[in-house]
């Protein structure tokens, strides 16, 4: 009987082409579609669960007032460990440093290198392809790489025991060689060192300081209280009632956060880079769904359509002894042949796409076809793909009454109508959301792009510091004011792009006490406010007569408001800043100094010409080369052991936002196949119309109808279907869109121009879809379709 | 007595005006009889064999079918009735074109889930029987319209059926073709097997045993 199902449907399948070309199109489209999503939001959601104690694992945060950072301190840890027995372990890391290895007469740049506990490795699972997880580095001036990493520096040879030099200044031994992170893990060093490396000239470490937060902490708790929700916020409480103690303020609040949840759900200033995003995860998936569920509808449709055909089949076989849930089956084994056959190739789009996919995605995903999982998700996939789309058909065929049938007298029920109708305003309200949403998402994209930030960022060449340069700022300066080509530089300690800083140490006459206010700060020179072409609105920058001790500040406007004072009084008014009085001398136009989903923070700008970080020159286009090359010359002289690395500020500016433009990407592509599965199927079901409708086409005619009023005819009833799914359409984009508007501080409003937009583009592509056969039909000649009967 | 059917009535309402059918219909079938029904286009004819096939319901009146009275059973039971006992052959022979011969004579076993075995025994038997052998792979539309129709007839008959019901089975042939399938009704009813055919044709209606004749629902003569 089920084989006997199979051929039937295998037949009907060959028989009918373009149904099932139609079918299958849309069909695997959508699954390959849905598989890549799910195998992304798969990796998204799995992040940092390998480790096996993830769920006893917590990161310490610190928040005060509305910054809230990921970060923690150096003494805090340790010290809270020895007094409480409810952490078990305690490991710290560093931010990322940019460092310079050296092996034998090779030079490597690298980004990825943190110092960490020794205890790191047998705290979380990373594992060792050489060496023992206690023992690599209890030692001080000892170094951990990854394969990779060990492959680039030592090639073929063994990569144990060998020396890096680092920074230029000292040696590092390599002790150990680990597996390449997995792609789910926020941790994405490529070597690291011990702490004890640092321990002794690092003030923090060595005087166990609690009120400095630059650094990463992880607890692991035990497992009452790691195991329930409630213990963890009373531990917490009990951190904090220590800490407040300790640091002699209130100012701060302590959270621990769970490590599972530190990929999707954390929204942390100064966080570990490459975060993902729950908001994403959910986007996708449900329009992952959604693509599947618009083949789906397809499939629905075109086969209720072709219920006419289909119809003298079930007559037959009724009256020949058929029950209805014989025929329910013989019809779901059809939709299912399909959509296993779709599935096959589904798979195939996938392993071809893939590639393409990562590089979208920036992932490392890949389709292990030894999972049991994965054959098994699969099989979930044709399962519930071909009983979904394969049921309605499936209880409306099998409901058709024999007599009826055979004697010819099938008429659409208004139900079916009603149902399909249904359909296909789904579809369409699917596919105008989608076009809605890619409209919005290029349009705050280049909001943010073009987005005056208060600086001019045009032809901005960037230098990080490195190696020697720290030491010989002083020749640096004079090297650039000697050269015409550079001498609109200046140096500062951060980037004014993504400010890392900040501090609670500011006072005020008339300041609330332990508000909480963390205002971030910026080290510049005397020349960095007209480079960078910022606006001072009252008082005066910095001046080239600048005395060590800089008693001057130059704040912003948003921290002159909250001071209560405006560009009138603010001049010359005492402020404490880190334990010491100085002075506002000048007030500077708010400019952005962190990405543009948070609003513009207090600022405070003080002169300093040590210790700067960075280096930026201004050109103009046509200098741009020669000022390269006249910096790399100063930079091979100051600085011949470091290769001479550059960026511009405006490339840094949009790679702040890559997170959101790789989101853009794949949304695109979402919708234009969300789209073009939806025209498949409009396509297919205008087919039918057209045939169905044939006779009644062919009566016009000869009646003297016009093949305009005839087009027309054929494609009212898609259009009313249209308009009501963009009136659907609207409050939901308009909903769904606002609230990824907001993750933004600065945003566009969404115009009713957008929903317009959308409209015409659908209502364009369903009557270019459904014109052709419109038109096919109207011209055709009427002799032949009435000739039939 | 293979079927009864007593004081019948089907209408439908039209316009508030109640319009019948089939108006009192009295009529006894007798196992191994040869019934035609006659009568002009709209007297009811193809309605009183969908009633007698269970295809179709009727609104008052009896109807025992092999000593069971049809009108109180369930829709399952009742197809399960006619699934058992009842084959149906039509005018334009209604085979299922994505399918062979041989599969659409297959296809009444296997919803009476007869063994594969069984299944190629009795198809092989039928299509001896009607020597239509070399055409088991053809399919429906490689046949002629005669050859259609004998492939009707014997897939209502593979079941084994005590009842066949045709409706008007040589309507869509020529003479000749006539010829050959209401002979072969002949030679089926002489083997035992009872036939209801509706007919035009007053040669077609000499080959059965008895002839009903209908107007506007209502038997006028038996003959």
């Amino acid at each position: 009987m089920i084989r006997n199902y199979f051929k039937i449907a295998w037949r009907n399948l060959i028989q009918s082409k373009s149904f099932s070309i139609l079918n299958i199109v849309g069909l695997s489209i959508g699954m390959a579609c849905s598989i890549l999503i799910l195998l992304w939001v798969q990796n998204e959601i799995s992040y940092d669960k390998f480790h096996t104690d993830s769920k006893k694992i917590y990161r310490c945060i610190v928040g005060s007032g509305d910054f809230k950072t990921a970060t923690s301190s150096a003494g805090m840890g340790p010290d809270l460990k020895e007094e409480m027995s409810e952490i078990e372990a305690v490991v710290r890391t560093t931010k990322f440093e940019r460092t310079l290895f050296s092996v034998e007469n090779k030079v490597f740049e690298e980004d990825r290198f943190m110092y960490v506990d020794p205890e790191f490795l047998s705290f979380f699972d990373f594992p060792l392809l050489k060496g023992k997880k206690e023992e690599v580095l209890k030692e001080p001036n000892t170094i951990v790489l990854t394969e990779t990493m060990a492959k680039k520096f030592f090639g073929k040879k063994n990569a144990l025991g060998q020396i890096i030099k680092f920074n230029n200044n000292k040696n590092l031994k390599v002790t150990g060689v680990l597996k390449d992170l997995p792609p789910n893990s926020h941790f994405n060093f490529d070597f690291i060192s011990s702490t004890l490396t640092i321990a002794k000239q690092n003030k923090d470490f060595a005087n166990k300081i609690w009120g400095q937060f630059n650094y990463y902490s992880y607890y692991k708790l035990n497992e009452t209280v790691s195991a329930s929700k409630i213990e963890v916020a009373a531990f917490e409480d009990k951190i904090n009632r220590i800490a407040s103690k300790r640091l002699d303020s209130n100012a701060f609040e302590f959270r621990l956060q769970p490590l599972e949840d530190i990929h999707l759900h954390s929204n942390l200033q100064l966080d570990i880079a490459g975060h993902g995003s729950i908001q994403y995860v959910k986007i996708f998936f449900i329009v992952a769904l959604f693509i599947l569920v618009v083949a789906c509808i397809n499939f629905m449709n075109l086969a209720t359509a072709r219920s006419a055909k289909r119809g003298k089949e079930v007559g037959i076989r009724k009256a020949i002894g058929a029950q209805r849930r014989q025929l329910v089956a013989q019809f779901l084994s059809e939709s299912l042949v399909l959509s296993l056959i779709a599935l096959v190739i589904a798979v195939g789009l996938v392993v071809v796409l893939m590639p393409y996919f990562n590089e979208i995605s920036g992932k490392t995903l890949g389709v292990d076809f030894t999972s049991g999982g994965f054959w098994l998700s699969l099989l979930a996939i044709v399962l519930v793909t071909g009983v979904f789309a394969g049921s309605y058909p499936a209880l409306y065929l099998s409901g058709f009454n024999p007599v009826k049938v055979l004697k010819g007298h099938l008429k659409t029920s208004g139900g079916n109508l009603f149902f399909r109708n249904g359909l296909v305003t789904m579809q369409f309200v699917i596919s105008a959301v989608l076009i809605v949403g890619t409209g919005v998402v290029y349009k705050q994209l280049n909001f943010i792009k073009d987005k005056n930030l208060g600086f001019n960022k045009s032809n901005m060449i960037i230098v990080p510091f490195k190696g020697e340069i720290f030491k010989k700022q002083n020749a640096l300066v004079t090297a650039l004011q000697q050269n015409p080509l550079l001498e609109n530089y200046s140096v500062f300690n951060n980037m004014p792009t993504n400010l890392d800083t900040g501090t609670i140490e500011i006072d005020w006459e008339g300041k609330e006490k332990e508000d909480g206010l963390v205002v971030p700060n910026l080290a510049v020179d005397d020349k960095f406010i007209d480079v960078f072409n910022i606006d001072v609105l009252a008082g005066r920058g910095f001046s080239k007569k600048f005395t060590a001790s800089g008693k001057n500040l130059v704040i912003n406007e948003t921290l002159m408001r909250l001071m209560g004072k405006d560009l009138m009084n603010i001049i010359g008014e005492p402020l404490e800043w880190k334990g010491t009085k100085r002075n506002v001398i000048g007030v500077v136009k708010n400019f952005h100094f962190k990405p543009l989903h948070y609003n513009v923070e207090p600022l405070v700008m003080l002169q300093r010409n040590r210790n700067s970080r960075f280096l930026a020159i201004r050109t103009t286009i046509n200098q741009t080369e020669a000022s390269l090359k006249a910096l790399e010359h100063i930079h091979a002289k100051l600085n011949p052991a470091f290769p001479f690395t550059y960026s511009f500020l405006d490339a840094d500016l949009e790679n702040l936002y890559e997170g959101e433009q790789q989101m853009e990407t794949i949304f695109n592509i979402l919708a234009l196949l969300a789209i073009f599965i939806s025209c498949l199927g409009i396509y297919g079901l205008s087919a039918f119309m057209a045939e169905q409708r044939v006779k009644e086409i062919g009566v016009r005619k000869v009646l003297g109808a016009t093949t305009v009023s005839l087009v027309n005819l054929l494609t009212k009833d898609f259009l009313k279907l249209v308009v009501l799914a963009l009136l659907i359409s609207i409050p939901l984009s308009w909903y769904y869109l606002n609230e990824w508007l907001h993750t933004f501080a600065y945003r566009i409003t969404i115009s009713s121009w957008m929903f317009v937009l959308a409209g015409v583009l659908v209502l364009s592509i369903t009557l270019l879809t459904v014109s052709y056969q419109s038109i096919k039909s109207a011209i055709a000649n009427p002799i032949k379709s009435l000739r039939t009967e | 007595m293979i079927l009864q059917l007593k004081d019948l009535f089907k209408w439908v309402n039209s316009g508030g005006q109640r319009i019948f059918l089939l108006n009192d219909i009295d009529f006894t079938v007798n196992e191994g009889e040869f019934i035609s029904i006659m009568g002009p286009s709209g007297s009811g004819k193809t309605t009183l064999l969908n009633v007698i096939g269970m295809l179709d319901n009727f609104n008052e009146g009896e109807y025992t079918f092999l000593e069971e009275s049809v009108h109180t059973l369930k829709e399952k039971h009742r197809a399960k009735l006619y699934k058992e006992y009842i084959g149906f052959v039509f005018q334009s022979y209604h085979l299922i074109d994505e399918l062979t011969v041989y599969e659409n004579i297959e296809t009444p076993l296997l919803y009476k889930n007869y063994k594969s075995s069984e299944r190629k025994a009795m198809v092989a038997d039928m299509l001896d029987r009607f020597n239509i052998v070399g055409k088991k792979e053809l399919f429906p539309s490689q046949l002629s319209g005669g050859q259609q129709q004998l492939v009707g007839i014997a897939r209502a008959l593979v079941s084994n059926p005590k009842l066949i019901l045709a409706d008007e089975p040589t309507g869509n042939l020529n003479s000749t073709q006539s010829e050959e399938i209401m002979e072969l009704f002949k030679t089926l009813n002489r083997q035992g097997v009872t036939i209801i055919q509706v007919t035009h044709s007053e040669s077609n209606a000499a080959y059965g045993s008895r002839t009903l004749h209908l107007k506007d629902g209502v038997i006028v003569n038996t003959h």
